[in-house]
C-alpha cells in the first residue's frame, strides 16, 4: 500500500525562531495517528504547513504521491484534506446548516443536493436538531462538532484534527472520541493533534511525538507513553 | 540639477515633515494602544487650525501659543468622543468600527462648515514674513517652529511613555488590554488619555500648520491621508516610526515637487498611498503582525 | 437563506405596486420635486445593493463606489456625446465599463483587508477625481453636457422625472433577480464564508480572490449602470459631483448601512428612507440658509452614528432579529 500522506524534511522558521526543524511522517491510508507535545512543539504549525496556509521553509510535503509543497490551501482541501482549527472558527452569523452546506459545496454546485450531504455530516458529528441555530450561538462542544461535521462535509480523505477535545469535559470527550472512531470507520484517515491524553490514548494507533520542532518518537501509544525522552520532554516543562 | 535648489527642497521637506509627523504620531498612538483607526484623525487637526486661528484674531493672542493651547480643548474633546463612542465600538465588528469613526468624520468636518461656513481663512501674522538665511539658502520662520516644536513633542511623548506611571500603564495596555485590567489598570481611562492625547498633538500640529497653510473645512482630508502613510511607514502603532514617516513624507513630497507637474501632485500621493499599503503592509521599521 | 422568487409575499407586493403606482400617481398631481426623489432614491438603491454584494455578503468595506457610479456615468455622456450611441445602449455599456474597471482593480485592490480596502477605495476614488479633472477628453474639471436633442427617444429625454423613474424601476427588477439568484447560489454561501473566515474559506475549498473578484465585478456593473442613470436623467457630468466622496460613494454606503447590510433589501430600503430625509434637508433647510451649507452632510453624520452605536445590523436586521425573538 502506498502512503496517503507524506511529510519530508521539513523546515519553517518565523524570524528567529525555528518552528519545526526537519520533521519528516508518513500517514498509511485508514490510519488514526496522534500527535502530541508539549506547547509550542510546532504541532499547529506542522498542520499549517500540511493543510497549506503556510508554506515549508524547506522539505516537501506528498499527498496521494504528489508534490503539493507549493499549492494553496483551497487546492489542497479540494484534493481531500480537511482540516478543523484549534480556536474554532464558526462562520458565526451563519447558521448551522449553512456552515456545513459551504463544505458540501465544494464538490458539486447544487444547493439542495449539498443541503442533503450536510444533514447527514451533521448527523454524523452528533448536532442533529441544531442546524437552524447560528453558529455563533452554540457553546464550545457543539462549536467543535460544527467544525468536525464542516471538515465531514467536505468530503475528505485526509482529516486533521487541531486539539478537537480541548476545553470539553472527560463525558465529553469520550462521546466524541466514539463519533471519530465512526468517522475513522468511514475509511478516512485522520490526524489529531491533542495534549488531552485521554482522547490521544483511546483514538490513536500509532502516536508521533513533536518536541521543540522536532520529532522524538514515534509508536504505539502505550510505547510511546512510557518513552523516557517523552516523559521528560512533558516533566521538563511541568505538564502532566 | 542644481545641488543647492535640491539641498533646500530635502530642507524644506524636512521642515514641513515636522507637521506631518505632529499628525501621525497622535494616529499611530490611537493605533497602537486602542487598535483603532481613526477615520477622523485629519478633522481633529483641521479643529487645531481653526481654533489657533480664532485665538489668533479674535483674542489676538500668539499664534504659536494658541497652537500649543489649541491641545486643551482638542484633548478634552478627545476624550469625550472616546467616552461617547469609541469605547463603545471597540469590540464591534471592523465595519461599524469604520462607519463610526467616519461617521465622526463627517460630523466634524460638515460640523465646521455649517457652522463657520465653507470658506478658506488664512492665518497671517507677523511670523509669517520672517525668513532665517542659512547662507545657501533662506528657511521661512514659521516651518522652523514648526519642526522644532515636532522634535519637543516627540521628546515629552517619549518621557511620557518611557518616565511616567502614566505612561507605562499606556504601553502594558498596549501590549495586552486583558492582561493590563488584571494588573488594576483602568482601562478605558487610559483610552480616554490616550485618544485625548492622539488628537490633541495632531491638534497642535494643525495649529501650525496654519501658520503658512490654507484653513478649511476640509484640509484634514489631506492630512490624515498623509498621516496614514506615515504610520504605514513607520510601522503601526510605533510613534517613533510614525515621526520618521512624517519626516521621510515631507521630503519625498518636497523633492519630487521639483519634477511632477503640481496638477498631478496629489494624484501621485494617493498612487503611492495604495502602492505602499500593496507593498508593504507592515511598515519599513514594522514590528511585525 | 433558501428560498426562491416564488416565495414573494404581501409586503413584497403591496412595495412593487406602490412603487408601479407612485411615480405616475405624484407626477399627475403635479408633485414633480417628489418624483424626483423617488427617481434618487432608486438611482441610490441599485447601487447600494450593488455595493451590499460587497459588503453584506463579502465582508468588503467600499467607500470608494464613486468610482464605478462615475465611469458609468461618463461612459453614457462619452458614447452619446462623441459616438451617438443611445444610451439605451450606453446604459448597458456603462455597466460593462465600470464591471471591467472591476476587473482591472481586482488583483491589487482584493490584496488589501479591512480597513486597508477601505483606505484603498477612498483613495481610488480621489485619484479618478483628479485625474479626470485634467483629462481633456472628458471634458477636464467641466465636465460634459448633453445637448438637448430632436430624437428624445433615441436620446432619452423627457421631460421631469416620471419616465426615467420607470426606466430604474426596469434596472432595479433585473438586478433584484440577478443578485438574488447570486446569493442562493453556490457564490452566495461562498462570498458569506469569505466575510465570516477567509481562512476556514479557503480549508473549505474556495479560492477566496476568485470569488472576491466576482462580487467586486458584479458590484461594479450594476453601479455603474446606476451611474449611467444619473447621466440620462441629469444630462451634465463633472468630476467634483460624480467621484464625490461624500454625495456618491458615503450616500451608497449610508444607504445600505441604514437599511441593513446582512439583509437582502435593506440597502434599498435604506435608500428610501435616508435619500428622502437627505434631499428634504437639503432642499428646504440648507437652500434656505445658504450659510449652513453642510447641515445636510453632518446630518448624515449623525444618522451614520446613530446607527453605528445602537443598530448596527440597520433597520431591516433590526426588525428581523426583533420578529426571531418573539
Amino acid at each position: 500500500m502506498k502512503p496517503l500522506l507524506e511529510v519530508v524534511n521539513v523546515y519553517k522558521r518565523f524570524g528567529g525562531v525555528v518552528a519545526l526543524k526537519g520533521v519528516s511522517l508518513t500517514v498509511m491510508p485508514g490510519e488514526r495517528v496522534g500527535l502530541i507535545g508539549p506547547n509550542g512543539a510546532g504541532k499547529t504549525t506542522l498542520f499549517n504547513v500540511i493543510s497549506g496556509i503556510y508554506q515549508p521553509d524547506e522539505g516537501k510535503v506528498i499527498y496521494r504521491g504528489v508534490d503539493i509543497t507549493k499549492w494553496p490551501p483551497h487546492k489542497r482541501s479540494r484534493a481531500g484534506i480537511a482540516r478543523t482549527f484549534q480556536i474554532v472558527r464558526p462562520l458565526a452569523n451563519m447558521s448551522v446548516l449553512d456552515n456545513v452546506t459551504v463544505g458540501a459545496l465544494m464538490k458539486r454546485s447544487d444547493i439542495e443536493e449539498a443541503r442533503k450531504i450536510a444533514y447527514e455530516a451533521i448527523r454524523i458529528a452528533g448536532l442533529e436538531g441544531k442546524e437552524d441555530v447560528l453558529a455563533k450561538d452554540l457553546n464550545l462542544v457543539e462549536k467543535k462538532r460544527l467544525e468536525l461535521a464542516r471538515a465531514l462535509a467536505t468530503d475528505p480523505q485526509l482529516l486533521l484534527l487541531d486539539e478537537i477535545a480541548a476545553g470539553l469535559r472527560p463525558r465529553e470527550v469520550d462521546s466524541l472520541v466514539d463519533t471519530l472512531l465512526n468517522v475513522s470507520r468511514r475509511g478516512i484517515t485522520i490526524i489529531m493533534v491533542e495534549h488531552v491524553m485521554r482522547a490521544v490514548m483511546n483514538f490513536a494507533e500509532r502516536i508521533i511525538v513533536l518536541h521543540f520542532g522536532e520529532k522524538i518518537a514515534e509508536g504505539d501509544p502505550r510505547e510511546v507513553a512510557n518513552n523516557k525522552l517523552v516523559v521528560e520532554a512533558y516533566l521538563g516543562i511541568g505538564v502532566g | 540639477m542644481d545641488p543647492e535648489i535640491l539641498t533646500s527642497a530635502i530642507l524644506d521637506g524636512l521642515l514641513i515633515g515636522g507637521a506631518y509627523a505632529l499628525v501621525a504620531m497622535g494616529l499611530a498612538m490611537i493605533w497602537g494602544v486602542m487598535e483603532i483607526i481613526n477615520f477622523a484623525h485629519g478633522d481633529f487637526m483641521m479643529l487645531g487650525a481653526l481654533f489657533t486661528f480664532f485665538l489668533f484674531t479674535s483674542a489676538g493672542l500668539d499664534p504659536i501659543i494658541s497652537a500649543l493651547i489649541s491641545f486643551a480643548p482638542i484633548f478634552a474633546l478627545g476624550v469625550i468622543v472616546q467616552r461617547g463612542v469609541i469605547n463603545k465600538i471597540l469590540d464591534a465588528p471592523l465595519l461599524t468600527q469604520i462607519a463610526a469613526t467616519f461617521a465622526i468624520l463627517l460630523i466634524i468636518r460638515y460640523g465646521v462648515q455649517a457652522a463657520f461656513g465653507p470658506y478658506t481663512r488664512r492665518l497671517v501674522s507677523g511670523y509669517s514674513d520672517i525668513y532665517i538665511n542659512l547662507g545657501f539658502t533662506t528657511v521661512p520662520l514659521p516651518k522652523v517652529i514648526i519642526f522644532v516644536t515636532s522634535l519637543i513633542v516627540l521628546g515629552l511623548l517619549y518621557v511620557l511613555l518611557h518616565q511616567t506611571d502614566l505612561g507605562i500603564a499606556i504601553r502594558a495596555t498596549s501590549q495586552d488590554r486583558r492582561v493590563a485590567q488584571l494588573m488594576g489598570i483602568n482601562v478605558s481611562r487610559i483610552y480616554d488619555v490616550t485618544f485625548g492625547i492622539g488628537v490633541g498633538v495632531a491638534a497642535i500640529g494643525g495649529g501650525l500648520i496654519a501658520l503658512f497653510y490654507p484653513i478649511f473645512p476640509e484640509m484634514g482630508g489631506f492630512f490624515a491621508l498623509i498621516a496614514f502613510i506615515a504610520v504605514v511607514l513607520g510601522g503601526f502603532g510605533s510613534v517613533y516610526g510614525a515621526y520618521a514617516g512624517g519626516l521621510i513624507i515631507g521630503i519625498a513630497e518636497s523633492v519630487s515637487a521639483l519634477f511632477i507637474e503640481p496638477a498631478l501632485k496629489d494624484v501621485v500621493a494617493f498612487l503611492i498611498f495604495i502602492m505602499i499599503i500593496l507593498v508593504k503592509p507592515t511598515g519599513l521599521f514594522g514590528r511585525g503582525d | 437563506m433558501a428560498g426562491s422568487l416564488a416565495r414573494i409575499n404581501l409586503y413584497h407586493a403591496t412595495g412593487i405596486a406602490t412603487l408601479l403606482v407612485l411615480p405616475f400617481l405624484l407626477d399627475s398631481i403635479g408633485m414633480a420635486f417628489y418624483v424626483n426623489m423617488i427617481f434618487l432614491a432608486l438611482m441610490y438603491g441599485i447601487a447600494a445593493l450593488a455595493w451590499n454584494l460587497m459588503m453584506g455578503y463579502t465582508g468588503l468595506f467600499s467607500l470608494g463606489h464613486a468610482v464605478f457610479f462615475g465611469v458609468g456615468s461618463y461612459t453614457v455622456a462619452i458614447l452619446a456625446l462623441y459616438y451617438n450611441v443611445t444610451p439605451w445602449v450606453g446604459l448597458i455599456l456603462a455597466g460593462v465599463t465600470a464591471g471591467l474597471l472591476g476587473l482591472v482593480l481586482s488583483p491589487p485592490l482584493l490584496r488589501l483587508r479591512s480597513h486597508w480596502f477601505t483606505l484603498a477605495t477612498i483613495a481610488l476614488g480621489e485619484i479618478f477625481r483628479l485625474s479626470f479633472a485634467h483629462w481633456d477628453y472628458v471634458g477636464g474639471s467641466s465636465g460634459l453636457q448633453m445637448p438637448i436633442s430632436e430624437r428624445r427617444l433615441y436620446y432619452l429625454q423627457f421631460t421631469g422625472a416620471t419616465i426615467y423613474s420607470y426606466i430604474a424601476l426596469g434596472v432595479l427588477a433585473v438586478e433584484l433577480i440577478v443578485l438574488w439568484r447570486i446569493v442562493n447560489s453556490r457564490i452566495g454561501f461562498y462570498l458569506q464564508t469569505i466575510r465570516e473566515d477567509e481562512l476556514v474559506a479557503q480549508t473549505l475549498g474556495i479560492n477566496t480572490f476568485k470569488y472576491k473578484t466576482i462580487a467586486l465585478a458584479i458590484s461594479a456593473f450594476f453601479t455603474g449602470i446606476a451611474g449611467g442613470l444619473y447621466t440620462v436623467r441629469f444630462r451634465y457630468v463633472d468630476p467634483f459631483a460624480l467621484f464625490d466622496l461624500i454625495t456618491i460613494s458615503t450616500y451608497i454606503a449610508v444607504a445600505g448601512i441604514i437599511g441593513g447590510i446582512y439583509t437582502f433589501l435593506g440597502p434599498l430600503i435604506g435608500s428610501f428612507i435616508f435619500i428622502p430625509v437627505s434631499e428634504y434637508v437639503r432642499a428646504n433647510i440648507v437652500q434656505a440658509f445658504p450659510r449652513i451649507y453642510g447641515l445636510h452632510v453632518t446630518v448624515l453624520g449623525v444618522i451614520l452614528l446613530v446607527i453605528s452605536l445602537f443598530a448596527p445590523e440597520g433597520i431591516l436586521g433590526y426588525l428581523k432579529k426583533r420578529r426571531e425573538k418573539r
